[in-house]
């Protein structure tokens, strides 16, 4: 009998969505996808609003990176007030950046020690029970405890930058409403060990050479689980430096030949499509240049570090040297790399920070500015996962006539179909009994995009898991519920 | 004592502000009446995250606040003990979760509730349901005496209204 297995929602990536594998007669693999089942409305609901107002509330599309949608808004919101990125005040753009690596540092650090590292520790076939953080922190609790430090240090940087917890104010439309109190200067600089930034920067260095261990003994599965071509696609500084705040786009194929010529992210509609498919709310993005087959790209840290000429900082470049050796400088294409990337990106983020703070100044200096109204901006930056775009429209009461979002996740959309594919191949084909290891399988293969599916209301009790088993023509065989 | 009324939730999805709301507005009602309060105090977050349990553990009591979907009651109060989970995503985070955490890592577990306030409305947009403004009410009259009458009385038992 053929049936389909039903993973919902997929176990420790933010939000929820669901995996299913269409088995045959003979129990082989014929079709496998990422469903994506909320859908969030965001665009709308901000459409109406003053323009000023969309920094913050674009924050509540994510408990986990409000900052980047903050700093990206921020950014279309600076050319609807008229400023641009060459003449926002150098101030704004230093105290935005800190605000930035700050999170991109927490996030990355939240991601590595407790949604990745117990699949690395412990291995993608022991019981489920010792899958999961406390179960790393009983084992190992120096590295459970660092990665909270790190998280806490990268939110610390957050609030003394966006001015609140959640739903930070820093950035407003042309520049931001505050430099960097000196008292958090000396705080994030000369503060007792370990929350200082010269300690973040040693344990980032530390959880990257944990990984590079980890990788020397695990090697066959760190290099070919759910390893496939693909183009990547990043927004690079213009000298080809990796920034993660402000760049043009650039996107290059799977030999490493550049199919997005470093662009002005103005342009973006005249090479990026979103395909709609019937069985995901999730669009499908694409260059246009290579078509809906062929152009689907990858986000996140294996590609910025694929697009990326080196690191402009010393200890994450001397560190991008090696990793881009293992490949002999051509692409990389291992998705379990992202792992590493994204770890030589969190000691960036760690050098930046330590730079930024020293810079005198993120102290003093002009914080807004104004130019010639615009009735249109646009924002992009790489948040943690990747490349966000933030598109709005004003009409002339200053209210947002149109929003288009496409946030990192949904830009990754077919790769994360394509690694689930893969996976679902290797461990379930012609396997009899399908087991909590090959399941697990097919998350890690998607958890390694560090997907944020949704920010899904959490109040108690909505956040079941449901595996549902169907047969060809979706009747259910069986269905078990986890909360 | 340490106290700590930890609200969280997301104010654009209507009555899932209603962890929000009550530590605002309980903040405001004990500060009306006291003039110290140097033993309590408030925190908000958009969703409970894993260095939350670092924060609890400097505590010796700790009210967690959240809207609630299958609540049968207006609201309740119950008493939480340390879980493990085996299925972990950083959007369903629960307390007890939290709780184990800190037990765990940092070695002391704080006298640890729950508020729960049920919540009927779920959509993007602001503001709280008519139904769970009411409860939200009588959430915050009952826990106002229940945490005067903490300070005075040591023992005390979970309430259920």
């Amino acid at each position: 009998m053929t049936k389909k297995i039903t993973i919902e929602p997929v176990t420790r990536v933010e939000g929820h969505g669901k995996v299913t594998v269409h088995l045959d007669e003979k129990g082989n693999v014929t079709q496998s996808r990422l469903h994506i089942v909320e859908f969030r409305g965001f665009e709308r609901f901000i459409q109406g609003r003053p323009f000023w107002e969309a920094p913050v509330l674009v924050q509540r599309l994510c408990g986990i990176c409000p900052v980047s949608h903050h700093l990206a808004a921020s950014k279309a919101m600076d050319a609807i007030v008229g400023v641009t990125p060459e003449t926002i005040s150098p101030t704004a753009e230093k105290m935005r950046r800190l605000m930035h690596y700050g999170q991109i540092f927490q996030s990355h650090a939240l991601h590595f020690f407790h949604l990745a590292s117990p699949d690395l520790l412990f291995g993608i076939d022991a019981e489920p029970a010792r899958r999961n953080v406390i179960a790393l922190a009983m084992e190992n609790k120096e590295l459970a405890s660092q990665g909270i430090l790190m998280r806490q240090f990268g939110q610390e940087v957050i609030e003394a930058t966006a001015g609140k917890k959640i739903h930070g104010t820093g950035a407003i439309p042309g520049g931001i409403n505050k430099a960097l109190d000196p008292q958090d200067k000396d705080r994030f600089l000369n503060g007792a060990d370990p929350l200082n930034a010269a300690k973040m920067v040693d344990w980032a260095e530390d959880a990257l050479n944990f990984f590079l261990d980890y990788h020397k003994k695990n090697k066959e599965f760190i290099d070919n689980f759910a390893a496939f071509p693909s183009n990547h696609l990043s927004i690079v500084r213009k000298d080809g430096a990796l920034d993660l705040y402000h760049g043009v786009l650039r996107a290059v194929d799977t030999a490493g030949n550049k199919i997005l010529h470093d662009i002005d992210y103005n342009t973006y509609l005249d090479f990026i499509g979103e395909e709609v498919k019937s069985w995901s709310y999730m669009k499908f993005p694409f260059l246009k240049n290579k078509g809906k087959k062929e152009g689907w790209y990858r986000v996140g840290p294996l590609a910025r570090l694929n697009t990326a000429d080196f690191i402009p900082s010393p200890r994450a470049q001397k560190a991008f040297e090696a990793y881009k050796a293992y490949t002999n400088g051509k692409p990389n294409n291992m998705s379990m790399h992202m792992h590493w990337a994204r770890l030589i990106e969190t000691l960036h983020a760690a050098e930046m920070i330590e730079t930024l703070l020293q810079d005198p100044e993120i102290l003093e200096g002009e914080l807004i500015r104004e130019g010639k109204r615009q009735s249109e901006g646009i924002g992009l930056l790489e948040a943690p996962r990747g490349t966000l775009f933030h598109h709005y429209q004003v009409d002339d009461n200053d209210l947002i006539s149109m929003a288009n979002l496409i946030v990192s996740t949904t830009n990754n959309n077919e790769p994360m179909n394509q690694a689930v594919h893969l996976v679902a191949k290797e461990y379930l084909e012609g396997q009899k009994e399908i087991t909590e290891a090959m399941l697990n399988a097919v998350e890690v293969a998607i958890r390694a995009y560090d997907p944020c599916l949704s920010c899904a209301t959490h109040a108690m009790g909505k956040m079941p898991l449901k595996v549902t088993l169907l047969d060809a023509s979706d009747k259910m065989l069986d269905e078990k519920l986890k909360n | 004592m340490k106290i700590l009324v930890y609200g969280f939730g997301n104010p654009a999805r209507q009555d899932d502000a209603l962890g929000i709301e009550f530590v605002h507005r309980m903040q405001q009602m004990l500060e009306r009446e006291f003039d110290t309060l140097s033993n309590i105090e408030f925190d908000i977050g958009y969703q409970l995250n894993i260095e939350d349990a670092l924060k609890i553990s400097r505590y010796d009591e700790v009210y967690f606040v959240d809207a609630s979907y299958d609540e049968k009651e207006n609201f309740n109060i119950v008493k939480l003990y340390p879980k493990p989970l085996q299925h972990y995503s950083m959007h369903s985070v629960e307390p007890a979760f939290i709780l184990d955490i800190c037990r765990e890592l940092y070695g002391v577990l704080p006298e640890t509730y729950m508020v729960k306030v049920r919540g009927y409305e779920w959509q993007m947009k602001e503001g709280l349901s008519p139904a769970a403004e009411q409860n939200l009410s009588l959430a915050l009259d009952a826990f106002q005496y229940y945490i005067e009458s903490d300070i005075q009385i040591s023992e005390k038992q979970p309430m259920i209204t």
